[in-house]
């Protein structure tokens, strides 16, 4: 059976084949898919022949499990974008704090404070660590390497 | 042109869902395909449902279900034509098989085998082999996708390998 015209178009006698469900070769099924895909005519002149015979009832009908691929999708969608900004940040931390490990001052060992001093002088030190993080980014971004001690821990 | 709501598409789906299974159906020829083919058809037309042409949803359903079933069938199709002596040549150290054969012959050779193919190859070889055109222009000249004509020509090539090996065999082209 000739599946193509002259023209390049479907003949009668492969789209009456389909349409009445012929078993026909796989081949020859994977070049009707391919033309019906995209030529909107031969399209027409197919779903105008299925149009007169019974349509098939799927086993299983897509209409419930349907909306929950949709929602999955969706969930999918989300979480990738929000690990996409986790990472970025992490990503961004690493790069900050890596380049101000690399020049370290030498560790000094001081008496440890006790608690309650080391509440009362919380604030300031987180403003201090604060201070040093940008100012180390500053520095990292302007493409200077200064030696800047931050964090909690002195 | 507006968006479609869920209950909107709710209804298009009750509507074309047995069009849309069989189309899938007598293409690929598998219930169980079909059906996750079907899924696949209105997954895609639900997330470009603000594209529904209002009076064509028929027609576009259609063209979405014959190109979900074409890539199952390309897909399918391509993971069993190996042909026997593929298998052996390492990826991309050996040219392909169909261009070896093609090489050893003369412009007159081709041009016969060429136009002895038959639709939809004929026209694509013609274009790419013998006026050496790019994929691109020969998509223009047909009015066909690039990558539709990106795989006729790798079947064309095939078709036109297996008909030169047969004319090594019997003398002539069969």
């Amino acid at each position: 059976m000739e599946i193509f015209r002259e023209d390049g178009h479907l003949t009668e006698e492969a789209l009456a084949a389909l349409a009445q469900g012929a078993a026909l070769e796989e081949t020859a099924r994977l070049e009707l898919a391919e033309h019906l895909a995209f030529c909107d005519r031969c399209l027409q002149r197919y779903t105008e022949l299925l149009a007169e015979t019974p349509l098939l009832t799927p086993g299983r009908s897509c209409r419930e499990s349907l909306w929950a691929r949709v929602r999955a999708r969706t969930l999918r969608l989300v979480t990738n974008r929000y690990a996409a900004a986790a990472a970025a940040v992490a990503l961004a931390l690493t790069m900050v704090w890596g380049s101000r490990g690399i020049e370290l001052p030498q560790r000094i060992v001081l008496p440890r404070p006790s608690i309650s001093q080391e509440l009362r002088t919380w604030p300031a030190k987180w403003n201090d660590s604060l201070d040093g993080a940008v100012s180390g980014l500053n520095d990292f971004l302007n493409g200077r390497e200064t030696p800047v001690q931050g964090g909690m821990d002195s | 042109m507006a968006s479609m709501t869920k209950e909107a598409f709710s209804l298009l789906v009750e509507q074309y869902e047995h069009l849309v299974y069989t189309i899938c159906f007598q293409l690929v020829r598998d219930a169980a395909a079909a059906e996750d083919l079907t899924q696949e058809t209105f997954l895609s037309a639900y997330l470009h449902r603000d594209a529904i042409p209002t009076g064509y949803e028929r027609q576009w359903l259609g063209r979405i279900a014959a190109n979900k079933a074409k890539d199952h069938l390309q897909s399918a199709w391509s993971r069993r034509a190996v042909l026997p002596g593929d298998e052996a040549l390492a990826a991309g150290l050996s040219p392909p098989a169909e261009e070896l054969a093609l090489s050893g012959l003369g412009e007159a050779d081709i041009r016969a085998a060429i136009e002895a193919l038959r639709e939809p190859y004929r026209p694509v070889c013609r274009l790419c082999l013998l006026e050496e055109r790019s994929p691109e222009e020969a998509a223009l000249a047909l009015g066909r996708p690039v990558k539709t004509i990106h795989t006729q020509l790798a079947r064309g090539k095939r078709l036109l390998r297996e008909r030169l090996e047969g004319r090594e065999q019997h003398g002539d082209l069969p």
